[in-house]
Formats: structure tokens, sequence, C-alpha cells
């Protein structure tokens, strides 16, 4: 069998992309492996097994082990690649500062763990040393069964110190321990994911803490396919990086096998079909084909927008929250400029504009430039929005006037286009837009790079910054894969929880498939959401010369009320650092902040440019 | 590709900014067909009425879509006028700015309760609220004298109700007075005033007062017993034997249970045991607190303006108890209250006929208390507390519901009562007592009735009946 290459950044990870296996060979070899339920390692400190494996997410950084022994790399690299991903801070340092506290139960990976950390890790154990005590933590009632899994996917030391009838929510499933000096404490004993998860009988093994190198075994039933899905989840991604991508779309065969044995209506069974589906498009070699571009894709994208704008509450806090910073900057300027990066159906304007139309010292003159892709069909739908715009503002007597700039891309667009007066107080808005300008095929730079800079040329009194609060432009792909199957988990149990029958909910849903689409599918270029967390875009955009704009109290305060009125309990709001995020049970999901360009002082040196590591720091590595 | 889209500016407007109140009511009568009207930004259409009247009329209308949105459960369209209206009205702004923030906060409760038990949550989310929620201020008797004399909104009832009542007990040795106010008998001191000057001496003054279990604001720090004994006490010193009782009753039920007392009385006064005395029925702006014919006779937690009650077959406290005044054969009931329409089931209707009388005593306020005083945070929140009931609360809780005067002329004159004019003491002395405030004041006389106005606009009337 012969492995293409995929997508990788591991930066010596070319050994196991390289490995070629006929499939005799492959079989015998996990026959093999599968014989081995415990494989001591050379110095005797780990062991592994070949039942279940479970993501999971220890909450400290742990320090880089000795490096096992060669013959066992490939297994090492199931069991750890990804699913130990949560790594330290990347290079800062820093500490959280997260007003509220994440358990390891609830705990996204630590912000700023995001990938890119330089030879953090990949294909070695990373384990703390010492070890951290162990800590048990009750479970969270109100967490649903999905997300609950998950969860506790993560953060398999609890999972190993509940008894099965400790109330732990889901059937008893294999979990493995190591055993060795400490072993037992570090989270980053993850078990075996199972190569065959049609194997319903497996075995869990249990650590006991006080007897070195040995094991106690606990046998129980594994029944659930929907853990075995996770598992064989993590599996297929782990072959797809080590780019055996035979197992891979064998594993996808099976997974649709085992999807006929749950609900795909919700939980884990319809997230993992999405995920199914990506890495099938992936597998069929359709990551590096450019999106479908096209009418019925515009179409689509418009109104599968316009569903997922309704059913949650993620796009309406970022338009309020981006309008509320946008209306206080504008405070006291008689000429004002919108710059908004995707107009789509202009559904964050009439706000703003019936806001400004009451302020107080009565309302400025405004002027909207809305960037869309242009219409397909012919038709002029920026200038359809743009008229209707039109009519809401003088109902409302705004002197108003409206320009579309129609481009594919963003990075296609000029400064020159967008018509700045000297006069006026400019405020650049993009909602989920910068994300896209991070990839690129090499050699090109990705344009993030070109268009920060001239954003900043344009002095805006304000630039409103909305991005999904993920990581999901890691290099390595099981890195990338196991956030986005967090990430998308998370948000969709806040669909099923927030609209429990609504119409719009599958549209909504399909809106997230095409993110899933692409962050599993798609590669290179045409790889488009890549998105980062907060952390990484403040130090970006701190280095293109913005500094922070607080959005203050009475955003935060607005959001939380606005969303106790109209959404279901879970979604909480979160002020870091002058930045608001919105998130399902204390995990994030999306950020807002606002941004200010720094003026440039005449006579001294211009800002330094960016280094292309700088700007896509994780894209450096990562093609192959 | 690139594509460049121009759309020009509008023409300019006219200015129509900043304008005075008077647009507010030039807008109400058109505004009444148009309740129902779809959300304002469908696709974000705005109606094209919109902002063509000023500010307040825009406040209003973004206010009406605001409820309706949250009626027909419409979260995106609410949550953006929420946005908009937390941005337009501070809480510390401009009258027609608190007034819309009174009205933004009703309609944060309404909707919070619509939900599960988010209203805590919301309210404390709110922003810059607190300094309105002090609506549980109790009063003390000097501070609510005082409170009420601010403004003629409260006196131009007194006034002219003692007025009417002195002229109908002329001659009577004993004087029986049914005080149903939400004042707390501040109109008393002044009515014994004047009747101990009377030409042919005091009478016997008995007093009674509804001690209403449900608190509505204003509210006082003593009891009613305390209180009457406080007023026997001014009365002796105006040489008036004054007997003061008080009746546990309630407006839910239309008083019945005074009603009830009432008629033993007026029976063993027929058998002749007692003193022949003259019944006068004072209400000053509390009947529209007796349910009407809208309100479901269910309890409170099921209350909702749905239920299926057929409506021929309601029962209306407020009418029970005006056929039973009838029944008590007064020498006179003196009718005064808020001229105002708050009656509808439909909350969008209710908001914009309150927000078209409301502005008044926001508007008012200026001419009398200075920003940042103590009364003046009583002042404004008496009025939110009225605006919240209008506008948050249904069933039994909903007690604000306010008629016209025309309706409740039709209701008199449905319970066999006739209307009697005012005199001309009256006019002038409610005349006199308007010189004393600020110029916008203004009485007028419809007919048999007086009307306060402020600013040429309906406040309050007083009309006066005897059994037909």
């Amino acid at each position: 069998m012969i492995v293409e290459p995929i997508e990788s950044s591991m930066p010596h990870g070319a050994r196991f992309i390289r490995l070629e296996f006929s499939p005799a060979e492959n079989e015998r070899r996990e026959k093999e492996e599968r014989k081995k339920v415990i494989v001591p390692t050379a110095n005797g400190r780990r062991a592994i097994t070949n039942t279940s494996q479970i993501p999971w997410a220890p909450s400290t950084p742990p320090p880089p082990p000795p490096p096992p022994p060669r013959q066992q790399q490939l297994l090492l690299v199931v069991v750890v690649r990804g699913l130990l991903r949560p790594k330290a801070p990347a290079g800062s340092g820093r500490p959280p500062r997260r007003r509220r506290l994440q358990g390891p139960l609830l705990g996204a990976p630590p912000r700023g763990a995001a990938a890119g950390a330089p030879g953090d890790g990949h294909g070695q154990l990373r384990l703390p040393h010492p070890p951290p005590r162990l800590r048990r933590r009750p479970l969270q009632p109100f967490r649903s069964r999905l997300l609950g899994r998950l969860h506790s996917l993560r953060a398999p030391h609890q999972l190993l110190l509940l008894p099965p009838t400790s109330g732990f929510p889901d059937p008893p499933y294999p979990t493995a321990s190591l055993l060795g000096s400490g072993w037992l404490d570090l989270p980053s004993c993850a078990p075996h994911p199972h190569p065959h998860p049609h194997h319903h009988h497996h075995q869990s093994v249990l650590v006991v803490p006080q007897q070195q190198q040995q094991l106690t075994v606990v046998t129980a039933l594994e029944e659930d396919p929907g853990i075995q899905l996770v598992h064989a989840l993590m599996t297929c991604a782990e072959s797809v990086e080590r780019g055996d991508s035979s197992l891979a779309a064998s594993l996808v065969e099976e997974m649709q096998a085992l999807l006929a044995r749950v609900n795909t209506s919700c939980g884990i069974g319809k997230v993992a079909g999405y995920f199914i589906d990506a890495l099938r498009h992936r597998l069929l070699g359709l990551g590096s084909a450019a999106p479908p571009a096209a009418a019925s894709a515009y179409g689509n994208e418009v109104l599968l927008y316009h569903h997922f704008y309704e059913a949650c509450p993620y796009l309406k806090f970022a338009h309020f929250t981006a309008n509320q910073a946008i209306l206080e900057a504008f405070d006291g300027h008689d000429c004002v400029h919108v710059i908004d990066f995707n107009l789509m159906h202009g559904l964050q304007w009439p706000a703003l504009i019936q806001a400004l139309a009451l302020r107080a010292g009565g309302p400025p003159m405004l002027r909207l430039t809305g960037i869309g892709p242009p219409s397909p069909d012919g038709r002029d739908t920026l200038r359809e929005i743009g008229l209707r715009l039109v009519g809401l503002a003088r109902s409302v007597n705004v002197r108003f006037a409206f320009r579309g700039v129609a481009a594919s891309r963003l990075e296609d667009v000029k400064p020159w286009m967008l018509q700045v007066r000297p006069d006026e107080a400019v405020a650049v808005n993009s909602i989920l837009q910068l994300h896209k300008l991070l990839g690129s095929d090499p050699p090109r730079e990705p344009p993030i790079g070109s268009v920060l800079p001239w954003i900043r040329a344009l002095n805006p009194k304000i630039m409103t910054v909305v991005e999904q609060e993920a990581s999901h432009n890691q290099p390595g792909f099981l890195d990338r894969f196991t956030e986005a199957l967090y990430y998308y988990s998370t948000l969709f149990d806040s669909l099923e929880a927030a609209c429990p029958v609504q119409p719009d909910k599958a549209l909504a849903e399909l809106y997230l498939q095409r993110e899933i689409c692409d962050v599993v599918g798609r590669e290179g270029a045409a790889r488009v959401e890549r998105h980062e967390p907060l952390d990484k875009w403040r130090a970006r955009l701190g280095r293109a010369g913005f500094r922070p704009l607080h959005l203050g109290s009475n955003a935060f305060k607005q959001a939380s009320m606005l969303l106790t009125l109209f959404s279901a309990e879970g979604y909480s709001v979160e002020e870091v650092d002058g930045c608001l995020t919105l998130g399902w049970h204390s995990r994030p999901l999306i950020a807002a902040s606002a941004w200010q360009a720094v003026p440039s002082v005449v006579n001294s040196p211009p800002p330094p440019p960016l280094p292309r590591v700088v700007i896509n720091h994780d894209d450096s590595n990562n093609q192959l | 590709m690139m594509q460049f889209t121009e759309t020009p500016s509008p023409p300019p407007q006219p200015p129509s900014f900043h304008q005075s109140p008077t647009p507010l009511f030039s807008s109400l009568s058109m505004n009444k067909n148009q309740v129902h009207r779809t959300s304002p930004w469908p696709g974000f259409p705005m109606p094209k009425s919109l902002g063509s009247f000023g500010d307040a009329n825009c406040m209003e209308q973004l206010l009406v879509h605001c409820a309706n949105a949250i009626e027909t459960n419409d979260a995106t369209l609410a949550q953006q006028i929420l946005w908009v209206l937390n941005n337009i009205a501070p809480a510390d702004g401009d009258s027609n700015q608190r007034l819309t923030c009174g009205f933004l906060r009703a309609l944060i409760s309404r909707a919070a309760k619509n939900g599960t038990c988010k209203m805590l949550a919301a309210m404390a989310n709110a922003q810059n609220y607190d300094n309105l929620c002090n609506e549980t201020h109790k009063f003390s008797i000097i501070e609510l004298a005082n409170f009420v004399d601010l403004t003629p909104w409260h006196r131009f009832g007194f006034t002219a109700a003692n007025a009417a009542i002195i002229e109908a007990v002329e001659g009577y040795s004993v004087v029986h007075i049914v005080d149903l106010s939400t004042t707390h008998c501040m109109q008393i001191p002044t009515l014994i005033d004047a009747i101990a000057n009377r030409l042919e001496g005091p009478p016997l003054v008995k007093l009674t007062v509804a001690g209403a279990v449900e608190d509505a604001p204003p509210m006082l720090d003593l009891s009613y017993e305390e209180l009457g004994s406080k007023l026997v006490n001014f009365a002796r010193y105006r040489n008036i034997h004054m007997e003061f009782q008080v009746i546990s009753s309630s407006y839910t039920d239309g008083f019945s249970s005074l009603i009830e007392q009432l008629r033993m009385q007026k029976l063993m006064l027929s058998g002749g045991i007692g003193e022949p005395e003259a019944l006068v029925i004072n209400c000053h702006m509390m009947l529209h607190f007796v349910p009407d014919e809208s309100v479901p006779l269910i309890s409170d937690s099921e209350a909702s303006p749905n239920y299926p009650f057929e409506s021929s077959s309601i029962y209306s406290p407020r009418w029970t108890l005006l056929k039973a005044l009838r029944c008590l054969d007064p020498n006179v009931v003196v009718l005064v209250d808020e001229d105002a329409d708050f009656s509808s089931n439909n909350v969008a209707s209710r908001l914009r006929s309150a927000f078209n009388y409301l502005w008044i005593p926001y508007d008012t306020v200026d001419t009398f208390l200075p920003r940042g005083s103590k009364q003046r945070q009583w002042y404004e929140s008496y009025i939110f507390w009225k605006i919240q009931n209008v506008i948050a609360q249904e069933g039994l809780q909903r007690i604000e519901r306010l008629e016209p005067k025309n309706r409740w002329v039709q209701r008199m004159r449905n319970a066999d009562f006739r209307a009697i004019p005012f005199g001309e003491d009256a006019v002038s002395e409610v005349k006199a007592m308007l010189d004393e405030h600020a110029a916008g004041w203004g009485l007028k006389k419809e007919e048999d009735d007086l009307v306060l106005t402020w600013k040429g606009h309906n406040v309050a009337f007083a009309t006066a009946w005897l059994p037909a």
C-alpha cells in the first residue's frame, strides 16, 4: 500500500508518512499489536494497551518524556497524537486570564494552547514531572450526554478513578492506564483507540498505583456504539495523519456501519455523521479541490447563513456586540463610515442605523461600504441590500450612502476601492472573516499579511473582529480534527438545547457542516475555515499595529441580558481582557474584540514587516 | 471580478427632530389601527411612518414593535430592538428617554416572564436601572402629604371633589364619607377644614376606608388604624367629631365586604336605628383597580388574556360595584380618575395608550422637582410602577385598568346614576389651586365634568353623580 502524502506538520513526522505496508503486512502488524495488551517500554515506565483509546485533555502542561523506543513509536503516536493534545500555552507562558475558571471536566484546552509552538511534542509523550495529584471532581449533571462523553473522554483520570457505580452517566467503557512512577496521576495516560470498533467487548484496564509495573485488569462490557464511534473517528483521523489512507477508508466504512446503530438525529450520532462525511470527502481526494464555486453555492451560503443566524445566538451576539462598540466609537462624529467585510443580508445594520438615528446629538452622515462576493446570476445583490438599507435610513432620517464592493475574496479588495475620506470616522467590521485570510499555497504568503497593513492604513477609529474561538488552523491533522470534534460537538449540543423543534435547525446545521467539511476535509489554499483563538488574534493584531479597545461593561451587561431573555439556559457570556466571548456551558465558542489602529508616528521607521512565520506560523511547516 | 454598487444619498430630510411633545398626540388617533403591524425590519423593512414624527414617536414605534416581537416570540427582532432601545433610552436622559426607558424595562420583564424564571437574571443584567427600583418606598404621612401637593395630579381631584361634597351634604348633621382612594385619605384634612367652616356648624363625620390588602403605590409607613387616629385628632382640633372605621376589603372583588357592611348600616338606619346621614362615596383614582369585563375569573397563575371565557357571560366586579353603590342610595358619588384607556387586552395597544399618556408626568416633573432629588426618584418610580403594571402584568395582577372619561360616564349612567354639574365654587377653587402650579396645567369644563389638562392634553377628570 502506498500512503499518499497528507498534510501534516509533524516536524519529524516524515517517518510516519513514509510508512508503506502491504495490506497483508498491515493486517499482520495489526494482529500482532492487538495481542499486546500491554507493551512495556524500554525503560519500563509506560505501557500501552490496545483497548479503546480515549482522547482527553490534561490541564497542566506535561514536560517532555524520555523518547520511547523507536519501534513503538507508531503505536505511541496512535496513543499520543491528538489524544494527549493539549499542550503548554504556546511560547508565551502567559497564565490564562479568563475570568471563569474551568475545571478539567469542562475544560477546553488552555487558550493559546494552539498549535504552533515549534517542536512541541509531535510524536512525543509529554508528561508532567513530577505528576500532579489526582483530583476527583464531581460530574456535572446538567451536561448533555454527548458533551459528558466528550469531556470524559478528555479527562480519563476521572474516568479511571470513578467506579462504575459512582453515577457516571455512560456505561463503563474500556479504559486503560499505565503504570509506573507516578503514571496514574498523569492525565496523559490515555487508552488506546481500538482499531476495530465492532469489537464490542473490551477489557477495561485500571491501574493500581501501588503495584509498580503490574496491571490490574478490570473487565467491563463496552456496548455503546456512540463511544465506539468517537474512538473510531480518532483512530481514523490518526491514520489519516499517518498517511494510511486505506486504513482510514476502511474505518470510514466501518463507522458508516456503526452509524446505523446510533441515533443520528442528535447527539454524537449526528456529529459523527458530519465528521465521517468530511473524512470521506477528504479521502476521496476532494480536499484539495477548491470549494464548489458558482451560483448555487453562494445562494446556498446566504440561505444557510440566515438560518444559522436565526437558530442560535452566536451571530446575533456578534452583531450587537460589534454594533455596540461601533456606536460608542462613533459618538461625537458627524461623518462616519462603516466598512463591512461581509455584508451578507446586511442584518447587522438596521439596528445600528436606528440607534444612530436616535442618538443624543442627532444622527451622523453614515456611509456603509459592503463587501461581498459578486452575484453569480447577474443580479446585483449588494445593490439590492443597499437599496433596502437606504430606504430604512431614509425612514429614520439618517443621511446615508451605500457602496457595494463585489469581490470573491477579501484579499482582492484594495483600499482605494473603499473611498475613505479624511474627515470621517471609519469602522472596519469583520465578522468571521479574518481567519479566511490565513491560508495559502506556498510559496505565496497568506493574505492576512497584506490585508492587515492596509486596514491599519485606513486608520480606522475602530475595527470590530469576531472570530470562532477554536484552534482549527493547527498544522497537525489529528490535533485539528480533535479540536474540531470537540468544538462542533459543543456547538451542536447548544443548537439542540437551544431550539428543540425548529425548522431552521436543519439548515443551521448544514451551515456548520460546511465548516466541518472545510476544517477536516480540505487542505492548502482550499481550506479557509482556519479558526484561531483569541490569544492568537490578539498577538497577530498587536504585531500588525492595532491596540485593543475595551468592549466595556455595557456591552457585557447587554449581551448577558439579551441572551438571558431570548436564549436557552446554558449560554454564557464572559469577558476576557476587554473582549467578550459567548460559549456553551463555559466553553467559549465565539469571541468578539475591538481594535484601534495605532497611529504611525511621523519620522519614525514604519513597523517592521511581518515575518511570514509570524503571520502564519502554523502553515509555514504545513505543506509537505 | 470587481463590481461597485453606489446607492445615492436620500434627498435632504425635513428637520423633524427635537420637537416639543405635541407631536406625540398628533399621532395618537392614527396609530390605533397599526397595532398588529408586521415587524419593522422584515428583510429589514421599516414602516414608512417610523421616524417621521420625531424622536418620541420613533421610540414609541420601536417599543410597539418590540412588544409585538416579544408577543410573537420573534427573538431576533426583539433582541435587535431591545439593543437599540438600550442605547437610545438612558435612565437619566430627557423626559422622552426616561419614559422610553421605563417601557423598555417593563418589556424586559414581560419578556422574562414569557420565558422561564429568567426575570431576576435579566433585570440584574439590565443596565442603569438600579435607581428606578424603589417602588417599595413607604411614605411617612408628612412625606406623602408633601408628595401629593407637588402637582395638581391628585390635588385637582381633591379640590373638585371636596367642593362637590360640601355642596351635597349641606344641612346634614351626620356625614358619612366612604373614601375609596389610592392616596390614603390625603384628601380628608382639607375636606375637614372646609366642613368645619360651614355656616350651619360642623356635622358628625364618619369616615370609612377600605383597608386594601394589596399593595399599590404610594405606600404608607403606618397602618390605617394609626392613620385613622391621626385624622380623628386632626378633626378634633377643628371641633369636628369624627368616627373612623376600616373595613378590610379588596378591589379585586369590587370591595364586596365593604359594600356588604355599608348595606347593613343602611338597613339599620332605615330601620330607625341611628341618626339619618348623608352618604358620600368618594372615588379617587381607585375604581380602575376593580377588574372589568376583560379580566378572566381564574386564579392569578392561570390568568391569561387568551382564556376562552365567553364575553357574554362575564362577571364584572366593576359593574357590580357601581350597581351596589347605586343601591346604597348615596347623596353624592364623586368619581375622579385618570383619563386614559389601558383596558385593551393587546399589549401593544396598551403600550401605545400608556406611552401617549404617561409622557405627561415625565414632562411635568421638571417643573417641580430638581434632578437627583429623593422625591423625584419616588415620583418617577411611581410612574414606572404604572408602566410596569400595564405592560408586564396580566390577569388580576394588572390593576392599572384605566378607562377614559366617556366610558366611565357610560358605566355610571348604566348603573342608574345621573351627572350633576360642578358649581362655580368648585371651578374657581380648582383654578386657584392650578395657579399655584406650573403654567402648563389647565382646566377644561366638559358638559358637567371638570378635566385637568397639561399642555392641552387630558390628564384627569372629575365627575359627580346622584342616583337617577
